[in-house]
């Protein structure tokens, strides 16, 4: 590969997958700085060391979901990650009015704060499953089985609904 | 998936899966005909269903914020950082890879005699044939002492390239004189020629030295000079080919073969009463030396064993 298509394989890659990775660490971290540092991190290990026979996508959130949780431990942010941290959670939308902001803002800290009391792996595989990615890609991602998989994001949508159910119409 | 229609329950894991399509085709197979069967897995799929997608409702919830430009243009230039970092890495690894190669045939090298010798060889030439402490250390460490006696043997060494020029039945006394006596600059000694040995010292312990070539030669000549050096050398100044020159007590013997081609200087000190020469199976001819025979110089063919035909008589 010519150093100019290397650089638009790469540069393809990071256009395609870069929100759709921002978007799924923000709702793993609840941190929009550590979602770019992750993101950041999995694309620079992508040009370091290309996955020989994985998808990339998948790859790519493999990478950037051990890369917060590994930088979570480091700035023992950790402990707040797991007992919730609502506050941090990004804010506002442009174009509401401080009545649906506030609301809006309400929401979404109930939500975070749900979220956040899933375990790591729980919450990982809940978001991946939301991003389309199939059970053996999340198992490659969480380090379990594809048969733990299923188990995991059954433990969690119980945990979610029973977290979110009682304040659902609210929520809406 | 161990279910099939009719038997027990699925599991929560087996209604995601289903639910997820992420069993293959057989699996899906029996799971809908459980599940056509079974009203209380159908009740639970549906519950996971809604489950799912109230998690999807409320996960949308969430920002699905973009990421600040900014920051997009930072991890941009990250990457093109580490493909820089990446191509230049290889041009390193190969320089990494040369010198490792090179210090370990060098290292493998050191461990036979000959790479020890040219090392040795180089460190005495680097320090113009008198290498200083450290490098005599180091071919002594090499053991490699032969080295460093070379310089020494070459600096008492007479002249050898120029005896061979006299040709055979050189006349004895006229050009071999003047040659010998002719001051001379400081030379560095020159390392051996190919077809050159290394000049070889010895100390006859008698009166007399005995020179005994031990064969007749396909060609060559042995030049014996009479001059008043401290000790006898002898050199092969041409031709050599690894003939042997063993030096005792006694003289000198030259093992030689009939296929040798070489040509000797052999240089004898004045202080001796007698040169015994002998060739093959010929007669022991006997030189006598006296004060007039200082700087003289007899070159005598060594194709047959006739010495006392090639050999000038004893008083001129």
């Amino acid at each position: 590969m010519t150093q100019s298509e290397e650089r638009l394989n790469v540069t393809q890659l990071f256009l395609q997958h870069y929100d759709g990775l921002y978007r799924y660490l923000v709702r793993l971290t609840g941190d929009a700085d550590l979602a770019a540092d992750a993101a950041q991190e999995a694309f620079v290990r992508l040009v370091e060391r290309p996955p020989q026979d994985r998808h990339v996508r998948a790859w790519l959130f493999a990478v950037a979901t051990n890369v917060v949780r590994d930088t979570a431990r480091a700035r023992a942010r950790w402990m707040t990650l797991l007992m919730g941290s609502p506050d941090r959670a990004p804010m506002g939308d442009a174009g509401q009015g401080p009545d649906d902001a506030a609301e809006s803002a309400e929401r979404r800290k109930v939500v975070r704060a749900a979220l956040d009391r899933l375990s790591w792996k729980e919450r990982t595989v809940l978001l991946m499953r939301e991003e389309g990615f199939a059970h053996h890609e999340i198992a490659d991602a969480v380090g379990t089985t594809t048969g733990s998989v299923g188990t995991m994001i059954a433990r969690a949508l119980n945990k979610l609904a029973g977290e979110l159910a009682p304040t659902s119409e609210s929520l809406r | 998936m161990s279910v099939t229609a009719g038997s027990r329950h699925l599991g929560d894991d087996d209604l995601i899966r289903y639910m997820d399509h992420q069993l293959d085709r057989e699996g899906q197979r029996l799971m809908g005909a459980h599940l056509r069967t079974c009203a209380g897995c159908t009740a639970r799929l549906e519950g996971f269903r809604q489950k799912s997608a109230l998690a999807k409702e409320w996960l949308d919830l969430l920002p699905a914020e973009m990421p600040d430009p900014n920051k997009r243009a930072v991890a941009l230039a990250a990457l093109d950082r580490t493909r820089f970092r990446r191509r230049s890495v290889p041009m390193a690894t190969a320089w990494m890879k040369a010198a490792a190669a090179v210090i370990l045939l060098v290292s493998v090298g050191m461990a036979t005699e000959p790479m020890r010798a040219f090392v040795a060889r180089g460190v005495v030439r680097l320090g113009g044939g008198e290498p200083g402490s450290a490098a005599r250390r180091l071919v002594e460490w090499l053991g490699q002492e032969r080295q460093l006696q070379k310089p020494e043997l070459a600096r008492a060494r007479p002249l050898p390239a120029a005896v061979p020029e006299l040709g055979p039945a050189a006349e004895p006394g006229a050009a071999a004189p003047a040659a010998a006596t002719r001051p001379r600059p400081a030379e560095r000694p020159a390392p051996p020629k190919r077809g050159v040995s290394a000049p070889i010292t010895f100390t006859p312990a008698g009166p007399d030295v005995s020179l005994v070539f031990n064969s007749v030669q396909a060609a060559g000549s042995a030049t014996i000079w009479i001059r008043e050096v401290p000790r006898a050398n002898v050199q092969a100044v041409r031709g050599y080919r690894n003939e042997e020159l063993v030096t005792g007590a006694d003289g000198l013997e030259v093992r030689n073969r009939p296929g040798s081609r070489a040509d000797y200087v052999i240089t004898i000190p004045t202080r001796y009463r007698y040169i015994l020469v002998k060739v093959a199976d010929g007669p022991e001819v006997r030189i006598g030396i006296t004060k007039s025979k200082r700087e003289w110089v007899w070159t005598i063919g060594l194709q047959n064993s006739a010495l006392d035909q090639q050999l000038p008589s004893e008083e001129p």
